[in-house]
């Protein structure tokens, strides 16, 4: 594969199927330099925040925000540190809903949906992580619990929260398309 | 891609469109010809992206890799439009200078 075809690869399913074959003409018939390989890539991007739904997004940069924690979390364990980790993942839960009601008007039930769904994608990367670590862990207690009990139950309490927060993010959401609608302004990317 | 004044990608293409159809490689040769931006292409096919969704152009028959596009009504009616708040701003402008 070439890298002409992995920056094409870049782009969403949706947008290659309509206008993929163009690019890729335009591609061929230009010298590939750095320049343009980043403004392919970050116009790639652009277009995923465009076409793809807002948990799908939403939940990447959760896991990437949880994993990065993780790896951070092996140099410090201020609690200033832990506060930032928990309103930063819950602020990336929230506009997970936010996002969803403001773009397709959804209702309330499916923007606390996509929150739900961007918390387990997000969590999905420190739950392989987990995997990967209890065989070492397995001795682990804490309150007379195991560690696969204190992993469920992070995981219902995340649940619950994202939940929660999709439900406020809605109604958040809801409120921008509300004014956005009064702007009558045309969508942006 | 080079800013400056009128280096908006999406009337940049318009107005390379008001000249008749093109495809995107020939826009970006016609844009870098007269308004001297070089627009990188996926900057280049973003704009035409929103262009499209916005019915301000339309794509045509395919040839080989390149499909053309061209302006629709409206698209002319919106190029209309900023091309005069353009001249309205920079007639002001220079009149004001002309005070300095």
């Amino acid at each position: 594969m070439t890298l002409r075809n992995l920056l094409l690869r870049a782009y969403p399913r949706s947008w290659r199927d309509e206008y993929g074959e163009e690019l890729a003409g335009i591609l061929a018939q230009k010298r590939l330099t750095f320049g343009a390989a980043a403004d392919v890539l970050v116009n790639a991007l652009r277009q995923h925040f465009h076409r793809d739904a807002p948990w799908k997004i939403c939940g990447a940069g959760l896991a990437l925000w949880f994993l990065m924690y993780r790896l951070a979390a092996l140099f410090s364990h201020s609690r200033t540190f832990l506060l930032w980790y928990w309103s930063a993942g819950l602020l990336i839960v929230l506009a997970a809903g936010a996002w969803t009601a403001a773009r397709s008007k959804a209702g309330i039930l499916a923007a606390a949906a996509a929150s739900a769904k961007a918390a387990v994608i997000g969590q999905a990367g420190v739950v392989v992580l987990y995997l990967l670590v209890l065989p070492w862990e397995s001795a682990y207690s804490f309150q007379g619990r195991g560690i696969y009990y204190w992993a469920l139950y992070t995981l219902a309490i995340n649940l619950a929260l994202s939940v929660v927060f999709g439900f406020a993010g809605a109604l958040l959401g809801r409120s921008i398309a509300r004014f956005r609608g009064s702007m009558d302004q045309p969508t942006r990317y | 891609m080079t800013a400056g004044p009128g280096a908006d990608p999406e009337l940049l293409i318009l107005s390379s469109l008001a000249g008749g159809p093109k495809h995107g490689y020939a826009i970006m040769q016609e844009i870098a010809a007269f308004a001297g931006v070089e627009l990188g292409p996926g900057t280049l096919y973003t704009a035409i992206t929103r262009l499209v969704d916005e019915g301000w152009i339309e794509p045509l028959e395919a040839s080989a890799r390149q499909r053309p596009y061209r302006l629709t009504p409206g698209g002319l009616d919106h190029l209309r439009g900023q091309l005069e708040k353009m001249r309205q701003l920079a007639s002001f402008g220079l009149r004001r200078l002309r005070t300095v």
